[in-house]
């Protein structure tokens, strides 16, 4: 299983922010989820990948090519960026001519098909669009000239769960070949949860937590108890805690080590979410 | 990089309509000696410039450049096309104010000297487009098209006043266009050329530039 991006070290100062160090790979037949909260440098990280931004460091390989304005990785990716790129007056069709000129696999049969599937109109222009038709055309953009890889920067960002589910669906099926694979960002921890296999998670422009969603998952646990309880335990085990006027979590590092030194504590599955919220509230107390 | 040339031209054409249509009022107007030649000479020449320079707005609203930059074309295809769609607007605007040129002197039935000044300012709005243009896309790119305003305002102030100044004082000298005609025949030429170092210029800037 060839890894279709490569990141290693990456930095890129913006003096007010920085992104620091990075590492990133994604093997092929995988779903990344690159999660964080606003500002963390996801979109930063994306850019990168992209080339869209000059680094200051550190080393950006996508499908075996190291990223540079010259290199020809970009016919096999599909682009999704957080915002539909399409100008308002256009309509869908015109949307398929301009990239069927930009793209040598471009496959018009396919796009039309996506518009049919996702039941977008071809008379429509697109700023009579909704946001969830918009991401729509922008996915079927992305797809329609059989790319290898995905990149897609929020693209559930702001839509409905049947939409959401939809597009995760469509994702699931583009990474059933095993030389295909998807980079998705997202804030929403619940997509990543159905759909990522992978999971890198950014706090200050730092990777913090890297790894198998589902071994992170099984690794972490959400531990309530109350303030004595917590008193009692090995700080050194909890990751971060929230303490209320009705009792106390924590975020348990390694559930099953925890439940062996303190069987009378209860430890609960985590959420990504969880991962995330404790983490953020560990780096700030 | 086709596709990219055609977006412009999709967007352009949902503008050119009125463009067109201002045009044909201000060509019937001066057809009809209500305005002087000079003045529908300078309108097309604006209209030169306000093509590419509202592409960049609508690219901006659209947030288009991060997307065409991760296109196969890349950024280079992005510059390019641009520049491309900037030669193509000024030879349009050629040929259609050399035809309309040609509809004011048969229509006023201007003859001799009148009917080849008529036509030789029919060359002047895409010569001037390719000299503004070459000036501006290079700061379109640098600064956008908010912040390239002041100095849009400022090349087509300076560029208007050296078209409408000239044909004035031409006139008020008792001179032609006539007696530029070698000038004024290689001007759209040396308008042409101007882009090239201004292309090289501005694919450097894009380049540099963080999206």
């Amino acid at each position: 299983m060839a890894n279709l991006i490569e990141v290693r070290g990456l930095c890129k100062n913006y003096g007010d922010f920085c992104l620091d160090h990075v590492d990133l790979t994604l093997p092929g037949g995988t779903i990344l989820g690159l999660i964080g909260e606003n500002g963390a440098g996801k979109t930063t990280t994306i850019k990168a990948i992209l080339g869209l931004i000059h680094r200051d460091g550190g080393s950006v390989q996508v499908l075996g090519r190291e990223v540079t304005e010259g290199s020809d990785f970009r016919e096999d990716i599909g682009v999704v960026l957080d915002e539909s790129a399409f100008h308002d007056p256009l309509k869908a069709p015109q949307v398929g001519k301009i990239l069927a000129g930009a793209y040598r696999n471009w496959d018009a049969p396919l796009f039309d098909a996506y518009l049919d599937r996702f039941g977008l109109p071809r008379n429509k222009k697109i700023k009579e669009f909704s946001k969830g038709m918009k991401m729509k055309l922008s996915i079927a953009s992305a797809l329609a000239h059989h790319p290898r890889l995905l990149i897609l920067d929020e693209a559930t960002a702001g839509l409905d769960p049947v939409v959401r589910n939809e597009l995760l669906d469509e994702f699931l099926t583009f990474i059933q070949d095993e030389d295909h694979a998807i980079l998705l960002s997202s804030h929403i921890t619940s997509d990543l949860e159905k759909a990522a296999d992978y999971v890198t998670y950014l706090h200050r422009g730092r990777a913090v937590l890297q790894g198998a969603k589902d071994e992170l998952l099984d690794t972490y646990g959400r531990l309530v108890c109350s303030r004595a309880d917590l008193a009692a335990v090995d700080p050194a085990l909890l990751e971060g805690t929230r303490v209320s006027q009705f009792g106390c979590e924590a975020l348990v590092k390694d559930r099953q080590a925890f439940r062996r030194r303190y069987p009378e504590l209860t430890v609960d599955p985590v959420t990504l979410e969880d991962i995330m919220v404790f983490t953020v509230r560990g780096d700030e107390a | 990089m086709t596709g990219l040339v055609k977006k412009d031209l999709y967007l352009s054409l949902s503008m050119f309509k009125s463009y067109v249509a201002v045009a044909a009022v201000f060509a019937a107007l001066t057809a009809f000696g209500i305005y002087d030649i000079s003045f529908f000479v300078t309108y097309v020449s604006i209209m030169c410039i306000m093509i590419p320079v509202n592409l960049f707005a609508y690219d901006e609203q659209a947030r288009w450049d991060k997307y065409a930059a991760a296109l196969p074309s890349g950024r280079a295809g992005v510059v390019k096309a641009r520049y491309l769609l900037t030669i193509l607007v000024c030879a349009g605007s050629l040929v259609f104010s050399l035809l309309l040129q040609l509809i004011v002197a048969l229509v006023s039935g201007a003859q001799g000297q009148a009917r080849v000044d008529l036509l030789l300012s029919g060359l002047l709005p895409a010569a001037y487009g390719c000299f503004m243009n070459a000036i501006l896309l290079p700061l379109l790119f640098r600064f956008g098209s908010q912040k390239a305003r002041l100095y849009l305002i400022l090349v087509l102030g300076v560029g208007v006043g050296v078209i409408f100044g000239g044909l004035t004082g031409l006139k008020e000298m008792g001179l032609s266009l006539s007696a530029l005609r070698f000038p004024l025949f290689v001007l759209p030429v040396v308008g042409l050329l101007a882009l090239i170092p201004s292309y090289l210029f501005s694919k450097r800037i894009f380049f540099h530039r963080d999206l």
